[in-house]
């Protein structure tokens, strides 16, 4: 008969699979399942650290762009825009356009204020011809003019006009927000306006405002 | 005599035919767990670098883009402003459209006398005078869904139409 010592000895071996199952059934809730587990806290970080990759790249870009921006030009570009649509009504450009796109043909006879700030034109002129003439030079100027209606009645006719204008809006800085793109988005704007007559009184507002020297200061 | 006591000798005998397969297969087992366990706490630590790493760099990235705070804001307000007149180009209601579309044709005897035109309502209505009231409804299949809205005769004999178009 042999003894409980030798018996012992005789299954030792398995202590070695015994040792690597309870191994792996312990740390099985760390690595493998469970809450805490490192696979699904890897894949988490792993799209975290992709997503910030991505916010840094894009980062680089804007700063490669801000850096690659001349104010001195984006304050000349904003200039031509503000010419283009003032930020406040200048009426004087509006009678100043009318008188240049009324030309020979077209005599004006009077001016009436409209409600939104508007002028109505009181024209004497030959036909439908000599007034269409005029809407589209008085649509091709400089600041933009929109014409708010149209009445011909034998030779006089009553033309709406109004000077699209907008104030400036409260723009501000975000630095995570993507910086939009500028590139030869106003040098196309200047070349489609070129062959638009511009307005020599283009300074003089309902308001009596002054324009900002600086357009960007707060 | 039943006996009824396991035959101990046979029993390790049995199971030790399997003790050098087991001992494969535990070293595999666990060979594999440890490179898996290894890999997985590798993987993390080199992660989480990266991500100490990205994050440095956003911080800094930032705070130079702070820098630039009135180059940016100038570049948004001329954005704006871009937007605000491409708008006024391109949505506002030209009222000479349909007067080149009437002027583009001839109309044999008729005189357009009168002309309406809102920007809101987008339509003309051209007031036509002849003496022949057949030339209205000519003037009026010429032009594409344009409506005789309005008709009289005056007392000089002359047919004035208000012609929708």
């Amino acid at each position: 008969m042999e003894s409980g010592n030798t018996i012992v000895k005789k299954w030792l071996w398995l202590a070695y699979p015994g040792v690597v199952v309870l191994l792996i059934g312990f740390s099985w809730q760390w690595l493998v399942a469970g809450p805490d587990q490192i696979w699904q806290k890897i894949a988490v970080k792993q799209q975290k650290v992709t997503s910030q990759q991505m916010e840094a790249s894009n980062l680089r870009q804007k700063l490669a762009v801000l850096r690659s921006q001349d104010v001195n030009n984006l304050q000349s570009q904003l200039g031509f825009l503000e010419l283009v649509v003032p930020t406040d009504n200048k009426v004087a450009a509006l009678l100043a356009l009318s008188r240049q796109a009324a030309g020979e043909s077209v005599t004006i006879n009077g001016y009436k204020g409209a409600t939104g700030g508007g002028l109505t034109l009181s024209l004497r002129l030959a036909d439908l011809t000599v007034l269409k003439d005029m809407l589209l030079r008085l649509q091709q100027t400089v600041p933009l003019l929109v014409v708010k209606s149209v009445k011909l009645s034998g030779e006089t006719a009553e033309v709406g006009l109004e000077v699209a204008w907008k104030p400036a809006k409260a723009v501000e800085a975000e630095a995570d927000r993507p910086l939009p793109v500028l590139t030869g988005v106003v040098e196309q704007l200047q070349q489609k306006l070129a062959s638009y007559t511009t307005s020599v009184v283009g300074v003089a507002t309902t308001s009596g405002e002054t324009t900002k020297a600086d357009p960007f200061s707060e | 005599m039943i006996n009824l006591l396991p035959d101990t000798k046979n029993i390790i005998t049995n199971w030790m035919r399997y003790k050098g397969v087991v001992g494969v297969i535990s070293s595999f087992v666990l060979g594999g767990y440890i490179l898996a366990a290894a890999g997985s706490a590798g993987w993390w630590l080199f992660l989480t670098r990266q991500d100490e790493a990205v994050k440095a760099e956003i911080e800094s990235l930032t705070s130079q883009i702070i820098d630039l705070k009135g180059t940016e804001t100038a570049v948004r307000v001329v954005d704006e402003r871009v937007g605000v007149v491409n708008s006024f180009l391109t949505g506002q209601a030209d009222p000479t459209v349909l007067m080149t579309q009437v002027l583009g044709q001839t109309f044999e005897g008729i005189k357009i006398s009168g002309w309406t035109w809102k920007s809101d309502k987008k339509v003309a209505v051209a007031t036509v005078e002849t003496t022949d009231v057949q030339a209205i409804e000519t003037f009026r299949q010429k032009i594409k869904g344009s409506k005789v809205i309005n008709l009289i005769r005056t007392a000089e004999g002359l047919w004035k139409a208000e012609i929708q178009l």
